[in-house]
């Protein structure tokens, strides 16, 4: 679905990102883990268009894109969950999932309500989370609720692929859960998805693939089945694992 | 437990109505407000043989017509996250150059009117500007324009007022009355609401001015470009304070260059009563209409009341305040 290659990001002398060449597939979930200081963000942000790499290339099914802002990311079907969810407290779901994207009727002079409730009711439709209501303000909901309306929005906008930010993170355990399980109603649905995360169980549970950074390079990049949790651990502190065998695959 | 509870209170007939209820909570202050106004208007009929007689209360709406009709604009600007302090000299520099340009043009005055409403938007816009592109808060930019206009509308007309242009079409159009009846400024302010209305609650302009105030980097990331949607806010009041400003000169058939003269806390106080948070994201025309007929009723009160004019001011502040304290408290409670 989408492929970095060799791309660099250096803000003045500091290099946050380093020749980094990485694969995320189709209708995957691909954790992207690291300390922090080891990149994480600085990626997902070359990724979804907020900044621009110093050298190097991102290529999206197939294609060479340049991408100047989130605006055109989206386009292109990227589409990212932000820890501070990114929603629009006072209004209600509805208008928060076609936040940026109201549909319109009659030449564009009246905003179409029937279709937005239906997006709405379509990007959720997928998702066992549950709302009280999509006509109440979004601040009147739980956290993972809120997660739920954010990345309905990433799909109702054609989102081919979602990135989350720590998804999980300040929440409870059963809205983690919520969390969770609309991951995998994600990917169920054919979507990709990159996690960032610093839960290992939670990265296990749910990622396909994992790619870690240290020190703004790629340490490894394997399947979930092909590595231990303790290897995880070792090879984002260390660089890694320990295993040699499993080096070998690392560094191929 | 706890936990199994909530889940089985969730599927209740008794939750389903609890929601409703949340709704309905979420949309009570447009709600409160208009019975604020209720209660008022019942006190004051109650309280006053002359208010509540035909006459009064339609010199009552015609009274908060400018007020109105410039705070239908102010609203779109505080939804937005940002506050205009300078409609009110706006106002004055704007209906100054209509009269003086109505008088160059040799008594032109519909063509002194695009003009002033063209221009209404392109000053305001330059507030929007100024506040978005160079990062000023537009409580100072707004604040420096204030007295910018109100200086150049002194220089304009040397301190002098314009008076006896002559045009009935003209002067019927804008304060004549409707079957003999209805003033027709109140029609400008009923169709100043109706447009901005539809502006608000059926554009998409209307859906990102609340999204670029309720949360301005949420409105970013998602591709909406929050500057220009601050500058349509602006021109949208412009536009507004244009109107407004040839309702007046052909209403009085010229101009006072003390127009507009304090205007703005009494517009921002409209704003405010009627349910539009100071901080942006939410509010709406209607409330902001009946913000504006609370404080009609202030100033047509104090007068039926017989309470010293001198009280009224004192009467605005102490409203302004307690609103904002109001919608404060009840963000707290959230």
């Amino acid at each position: 679905m989408l492929r970095v290659q060799n791309l660099t990001k250096r803000f003045g002398h500091v290099t946050a990102i380093s020749n980094v060449s990485a694969n995320i597939r189709k209708g995957r979930v691909t954790a992207l883990l690291g300390d922090n200081g080891a990149g994480k963000s600085t990626l997902v942000k070359m990724i979804c268009g907020t900044y621009k790499p110093t050298q190097g290339s991102v290529w999206v099914n197939g294609k060479q894109v340049h991408m100047d802002s989130a605006r055109d990311a989206l386009a292109l079907g990227i589409t990212a969950v932000y820890q501070d969810l990114a929603l629009v407290d006072q209004r209600n779901v509805i208008h928060n999932i076609s936040l940026g994207n109201i549909p319109t009727k009659w030449g564009g002079l009246v905003v179409d309500r029937k279709k937005m409730r239906e997006t709405a009711e379509n990007a959720l439709s997928y998702m066992k989370a549950k709302l009280p209501s999509l006509d109440i303000p979004v601040s009147s909901m739980s956290g993972g609720q809120r997660q739920a309306v954010a990345i309905a929005r990433a799909c109702a906008s054609g989102g081919q692929l979602v990135i989350m930010d720590e998804p999980t993170a300040a929440l409870g355990i059963r809205e983690q859960r919520m969390v969770l399980d609309v991951v995998h109603d994600l990917r169920a649905h054919g979507t990709s998805v990159l996690i960032i995360s610093h839960n290992l169980d939670h990265v296990f549970e749910v990622a396909d693939d994992l790619l870690i950074l240290r020190g703004g390079r790629v340490v490894a990049e394997v399947e979930r089945n092909a590595v231990s949790h303790d290897e995880v651990v070792r090879l984002i502190l260390a660089g890694q694992p320990r295993d040699a065998d499993l080096e070998e695959e690392v560094a191929a | 437990m706890s936990e199994a509870n909530v889940t089985m209170a969730a599927s209740t007939p008794q939750a389903a109505l609890g929601r409703k209820l949340v709704a309905a909570a979420a949309n009570s202050r447009e709600l409160s407000v208009i019975l604020a106004a209720l209660a008022m208007f019942v006190a004051l009929s109650l309280s006053t043989d002359t208010f509540f007689t035909e006459l009064n209360l339609l010199n009552l709406l015609r009274q908060i017509s400018v007020i109105g009709i410039l705070a239908v604009g102010s609203t779109f600007i505080f939804i937005s996250g940002e506050i205009d302090l300078s409609v009110g000299a706006l106002l004055g520099l704007l209906a100054m150059i209509c009269a003086a340009l109505a008088i160059k043009m040799e008594g032109n005055i519909y063509g002194a009117a695009l003009v002033v409403v063209a221009l209404g938007a392109i000053l305001s816009g330059i507030n929007g500007v100024i506040t978005t592109k160079l990062r000023i808060p537009s409580f100072i930019t707004t604040l420096g324009m204030l007295s910018i206009y109100s200086g150049a509308t002194l220089v304009l007309s040397k301190g002098m007022p314009i008076s006896g242009l002559q045009n009935d079409l003209f002067r019927s159009l804008v304060a004549g009355r409707l079957f003999g009846v209805v003033p027709a400024q109140v029609i400008w302010m009923v169709a100043a609401g109706i447009f901005g209305t539809y502006l608000l609650l059926f554009t998409r302009f209307g859906y990102n001015v609340f999204a670029t105030g309720g949360n301005k980097n949420a409105a970013k990331a998602v591709g909406i470009n929050t500057d220009r949607v601050k500058i349509l806010a602006f021109v949208v009041s412009g536009i507004m304070v244009g109107v407004t400003s040839f309702i007046l000169v052909g209403w009085f058939r010229g101009v006072d260059p003390q127009t507009g003269n304090g205007l703005e806390l009494s517009v921002i106080a409209a704003v405010i009563i009627g349910g539009t948070g100071l901080f942006g994201g939410q509010g709406s025309v209607l409330g902001t209409l009946v913000g504006a007929l609370i404080i009609g009723m202030i100033s047509n009160g104090t007068v039926l009341l017989g309470v010293d004019s001198y009280y009224e001011p004192v009467a605005h502040g102490t409203v302004i305040l307690l609103a904002v304290i109001i919608d404060i408290w009840v963000r707290r409670q959230r």
